[in-house]
Order: C-alpha cells, then structure tokens, then sequence
C-alpha cells in the first residue's frame, strides 16, 4: 500500500515510526516503573538487612569493649568515690599492665591470662606503697580544701610515667600474637572476636566478685562507711588512711588486670592510657560517682556509642559524642545515672 | 623602700635585656619564657586567685589564634583587632562553660574543661573549613607574611616581639595586682578557701568565678594571638592539646600559684631547663624533658606546696608577704 508521493509514504514512515517509539516508550515506563517498584522493595530489604547487620556488629562490640571500659571505670570510681580525688594517672597505670604483659609474654613466655593474676598482685602492691607514700601525705595536710593538688599531683605522674614508657619501652606499639588473638566465632552474620569474649565475660565477672566484697565484707563496709561519712567512720575506729590504701591498691590491681587483659588484643604505646582517662572519667559521671552498676551501665553505654557512631560518622565525631553525652549528663543530671545527689 | 629598688631593677634588667644580648637563640628562649610567663599568669587569674583548676585553657589560646588570623586571612582585620575579638570569642566560650559547671564543684568544672577543650580540638581537627572559612583541619594554619609591618603584628626582628609580650605581661601582672587589692580579689580568695562559706555570707559565688573565668580566658586567647603571630603557623594539635594546657598550670603550681609573681618565677625556671634538657638529650632520650617536668611537679606539690616563691629568698618572701596581708585581713 505504498503511495506514489514520496512525501506522503514518508510521513507515514515517521507516523509508523512515532507510534512504535512512543508504544515502546510506554512499555519502557510501563516495565520501569514495576521494575524499580521492586527494585526499591529490594533494596529496602537489602538496606534493613544491612542496616541490622551494620547495627547489629558494632553494638556487639561496643557491649564486649564496653565490659571492658566498665572495669576500668569502676577502679576510678573506687578510687574518686572513696578519696574524692580525681586520680589523671589512671590509665597510665593500665599501660602500665599492659606493658607488664607483653614483657611477660616475650621473656618469659607466660600467657597473659596466667600473668594477669601476678599482674593484678604486682599493682596491687604498688597501689597500696603508692598511696602510703605520696596521696596519704598529700591527704593529710590538706583536709580542709578540696584536693585539687591531688589531681594536679596525678597530672604530674601521668607525664611521667607516659615518658618514661617511652623512654624505656620506646614509641613503637607493642602487641602480644598468641594462637587465640585472632580466633572468631560466626554466629549469624555476626562475627565476635574469642579473646575480647573472654575479656568481656571475665571483666564482668571480677566486677562482680569486687561487687561482692565491697557490699558483704566487713572491710568493704569499712570503705563505704569511709566515703559517706568520713567523721562518723572514724568515730567507729575505722583507719581511714588503711581505707584510701586499699581503695587505690583496688584500683590499680583492677588497671593492672584490665590491662593484661586488654593486651590481648590490643596495640600498647607509651600515650594508650589518655583514652582510656578520659573514657574513664566519662564512665564515672555517666553512671554516678562510686556506684559499680553505673560503671558498668555507663561503660557499656560508652562502648556501644563510640562503635555505633563510627558506623555513621566520621570516627573523629565519634569521640566528640562521648563528650558530648559527658557534658550532657554534667548539665542535665550532674550525679550520673546511679550517683546519690550529694553535692 | 628595698622593694620598690628591687622592683624596678628587675624592670630595667628585663626592658634592657635585648641591648645587651641580641643572639636570635637567646632571644627565642627569652620570648618563649616571657610569653609562658604571660600564659600561665592568665590561667593564674582563674586557677590562683578563684582556686578554680582549668586543664582546658589551651582551647581558648587556640580560638585566639584561630580567630585572629582567620580575620585576617578572611577581612583584612589587623591581628591588633583580631585579638580583641578572640578575646570576647574565648571569654564568650568561658562564660558557656562557666555556665554548665560552676553549679558543681571543683573537680567536675577540671573534669568538664578538659572535656570542652577536647571537643574543641578533635573539631578542628576534623574539619577543613569551618563556617565557609578555610581552616585546613590537622595541617593547621600558616598565617600569610607580610615582612616587616608593624600594623599586622609582624615585625623583623625578633627584638620587638619580645618588648610586645613584655609588655602584655607586665600588664597581666599589674591586672593580677589590682585584682587581688580590689574587693573582688577578696571575695575570690574567700571563694578558694571555702565556697559554702562564702556563698552563706551572700557571696555571688558562680557571678565572681564566672568574671574571673572571662578575664582569664580572655587575656589567654590575646596569648594565642601572639603565639601564631610569632610562630607565623598554628598547629591544633599543640596548640588546643591538653599538654599546652598542662604546661601553664605546671608552670604556675611550680612557681607557686598564690602569690602574684610566682607563675613568672616558674617560667623562668622550667622554661629554659626543658630548653637545655631537650636540646642536649632530646635525640638520645626522647621525651626525658617531658618527664623531668612530670617529676618536678609531683616533687613541688609533695615538699613545697606553697611553690618555689615561697622559699626563694628576699624577692620571694617580700611579695609573699604581701599575700599574707591581704589574705589575713
């Protein structure tokens, strides 16, 4: 049926022409439309999933590091609730440990979760000498004021020992490589880590015995009856100076095995233990001054935000969020989660 | 008598100090003393005379600095103005601080500057531009050379930088005086010795700690000012790290922090024995001054609370005896 007019036969061509291009077209938007209608479902699937399994890994390790975060804390918040004093060395001495644990891992060659009790004792010690010979003295001469050259005391030691870490051990990190460092369990898409498992679960189980003693020992209620009151205990015969002594030699031995443990699985450097201060002291606001709930409560917390939010944001902005929930918390409800309002 | 003569020697000596050593090293030393002198007054005014410890006073010499040459950079400001406007920035941030913690007590206000402080530093740290202005995050800032001119802060030699912050110090301490004398310098010491006291006498506790607070921040961000300007570079690392902070607050504790010229005593003392003790041994024994400087503050807050002022002699005890007068009256 082809006209004789060239013209015509070529409009028709372009009619035919248009009318395949535009059914096409609608089948396009028609297929595109179902297409992308299951493409969105999918990918909104896909997304919950993934957004399950990004949530779902980093809060598993924030609450394993958290554990860990909470033990640490509780020593600080032994040594801050018994003594008020604010002790910036705190997590020198966990470098400390971890220092010790990697000499005794490569010298001697004993694992550290067999050196971590002579580590514990060693700091122990050295807590209990510390206090006698420096903080006590200290404490002494100053009972009326706030012990503020205390903590100016510690700032000066946190110097200290960073370089001499430095000095003696150099600024290389170390790390202790055993045969379980990198062992993983799968559970589920969810990869944990065996040693920061065990970490975790012994960390809340010294917790616990500490818990135990602190609230069921007569020594314990000694160390309580001396930060409530510390007149009132005295009047009872409590030695109160014998009370700080344990107190830091607590809190030192708890760095001490919180460090050994940690090294397990993680670097040690001369400046590792301003993190762990500064955590620290966000912990011991967060969950309330001398409680061991909230250093726990508030370490897990602390673990779980910082592993969270770096799935979100840059890691720097991840650090700025646990400040900024420690300012927050000194605003809104200055006694922490647990903490008695006293002041 | 004596000390007026004592006084105005030690004056001369300082003011006569370039003429007669030029060396560009020694004078390097002599500005960085004179300028940690200057800091660690600042910090004292806060620190000694309210007995408020803050460990976050290299955030505000970093907003000194910041805000001074981003001004200049950006507006075309003098850093002579800029550093006024630093100042109020930093005072203004003082105050916000001051707001969130002087409800509580001491250690929680030492616990929080620290925490604003860092804030402040990993902000920097991880942002290029802030606010549309380009601050280049972790390289820092390299303020723009313009050679010698003396209307944006940039001199050739190192002569008069070191009449500047001589100046700036002397001014700080003349603050520090009339403080002390005045009424307010009264009602801050009752505060240091004891807040519930003060306040049940109808003191306005958190209104004085809050000036003190501004005054100090202020006169530190004009610090930071300087600093950039004589470095000619801010890096944020050192200059909001709490290890500058620490560097003020150790120096004032060594000098001694309640009398007024104990923080120029600790300059002097520490500035250059750190100088010596990082040039001769700083290759072979890396961190050894930092150490040396942990080590003496621990050593002067066991044996000499009262700071190296208190012993030293004539100078020492003449305006020791001062503080005394005030204190007890």
């Amino acid at each position: 049926m082809l006209c004789e007019d060239p013209r015509s036969n070529r409009s028709t061509v372009l009619e035919l022409a248009e009318l395949v291009d535009v059914t096409i077209k609608a089948h396009f938007a028609h297929w595109k439309k179902r297409l992308g209608a299951a493409a969105a479902i999918a990918t909104l699937k896909f997304r919950r999933q993934v957004m399950l399994s990004q949530l779902a890994q980093p809060m598993i390790s924030g609450i394993l590091m958290g554990g860990v975060y909470g033990f640490i804390a509780f020593g600080l918040s032994l040594i801050f609730g018994i003594m008020r004093i604010v002790n910036f060395a705190h997590g020198e001495f966990l470098m400390i440990g971890m220092y010790l644990s990697v000499i005794f891992w490569s010298i001697f060659h004993i694992d550290p979760f067999i050196s971590v009790f002579v580590i514990g004792l060693i700091m122990f010690g050295c807590g209990y000498g510390f206090q006698r010979i420096f903080i006590n003295p200290i404490l002494r001469r100053e009972k009326q004021r706030e012990p503020i050259s205390i903590l100016l005391f510690t700032a000066g030691l946190m110097l200290f020992l960073q370089n001499i870490a430095l000095l003696i051990m150099g600024g290389d990190p170390m790390s202790i490589s055993s045969s379980y460092s990198s062992l993983m369990i799968n559970v589920k898409n969810l990869v944990i880590s065996v040693p920061r498992l065990i970490v975790f679960a012994l960390s809340v189980v010294f917790s616990g015995v500490l818990y135990a003693f602190i609230s069921r020992s007569d020594t314990g209620r000694a160390m309580r009856a001396v930060s409530q009151d510390r007149q009132a205990a005295k009047l009872m015969g409590i030695n109160e100076y014998q009370m700080f002594a344990l107190a830091m030699a607590i809190g030192l031995a708890i760095v001490g095995v919180a460090g050994t443990m940690l090294s397990t699985f993680f670097y040690v450097y001369p400046t590792i233990g301003a993190v762990f201060t500064l955590r620290s002291f966000v912990i011991v606001v967060l969950g309330g001054i001398g409680s061991i709930p909230g250093a726990l409560l508030g370490g897990v917390i602390v673990g779980v935000v910082e592993s969270v939010s770096a799935q979100f944001m840059p890691s720097a902005y991840a650090e700025v969020m646990i400040f900024i929930i420690f300012i927050f918390i000194l605003l809104v409800k200055p006694a922490g989660l647990f903490g008695l309002e006293r002041e | 008598m004596l000390k007026t003569v004592l006084v105005l020697a030690c004056c001369v000596g300082i003011l006569a100090l370039p003429l007669v050593f030029d060396g560009p090293y020694f004078l390097q030393t002599m500005i960085l003393i004179v300028f940690f002198a200057y800091m660690s007054c600042s910090w004292n005014i806060l620190g000694g005379l309210a007995g408020q410890v803050s460990l976050g006073h290299s955030a505000f010499a970093g907003i000194g600095a910041y805000t001074s040459t981003l001004a200049f950079m950006y507006l075309g400001l003098s850093p002579w103005f800029g550093m006024i406007a630093g100042g109020l920035i930093a005072g203004l941030f003082a105050l916000g601080i001051g707001c969130a913690c002087f409800r509580l007590k001491g250690t929680y206000f030492t616990l929080s500057t620290i925490a604003f402080g860092a804030v402040l530093r990993i902000f920097v740290l991880a942002n290029n531009s802030i606010c549309g202005l380009q601050t280049r995050g972790a390289q820092g800032l390299i303020v723009p050379l313009k050679g010698n001119m003396p209307s944006v802060m940039q001199f050739a030699g190192k002569t008069p930088y070191y009449y500047l912050i001589v100046v700036m110090t002397g001014m700080v301490i003349l603050l520090t005086i009339f403080i002390r004398n005045s009424k307010v310098g009264y009602l801050l010491s009752a505060i240091k010795a004891n807040q519930d006291a003060a306040a049940s006498l109808g003191v306005n506790v958190v209104a004085y700690k809050q000036l003190a607070n501004f005054t100090s921040a202020f006169l530190t961000a004009l610090g930071g000012t300087f600093y950039a300007q004589f470095i000619l570079y801010i890096d944020p690392n050192r200059i909001f790290g709490l290890d500058f902070a620490l560097e003020f607050v150790l120096i004032a504790i060594i000098g001694g922090q309640s009398a007024t010229l104990g923080p120029v005593l600790g300059a002097f003392i520490l500035v250059p024995i750190s100088d010596v003790v990082r040039a001769v041994l700083g290759g072979t024994y890396p961190g050894l001054h930092v150490a040396l400087y942990g080590a003496a503050m621990m050593a002067i807050i066991m044996f000499m609370p009262q700071g190296l002022i208190k012993p030293l002699g004539h100078l020492g005890g003449l305006f020791a005896k001062q503080r005394k007068a005030t204190s007890t009256t």
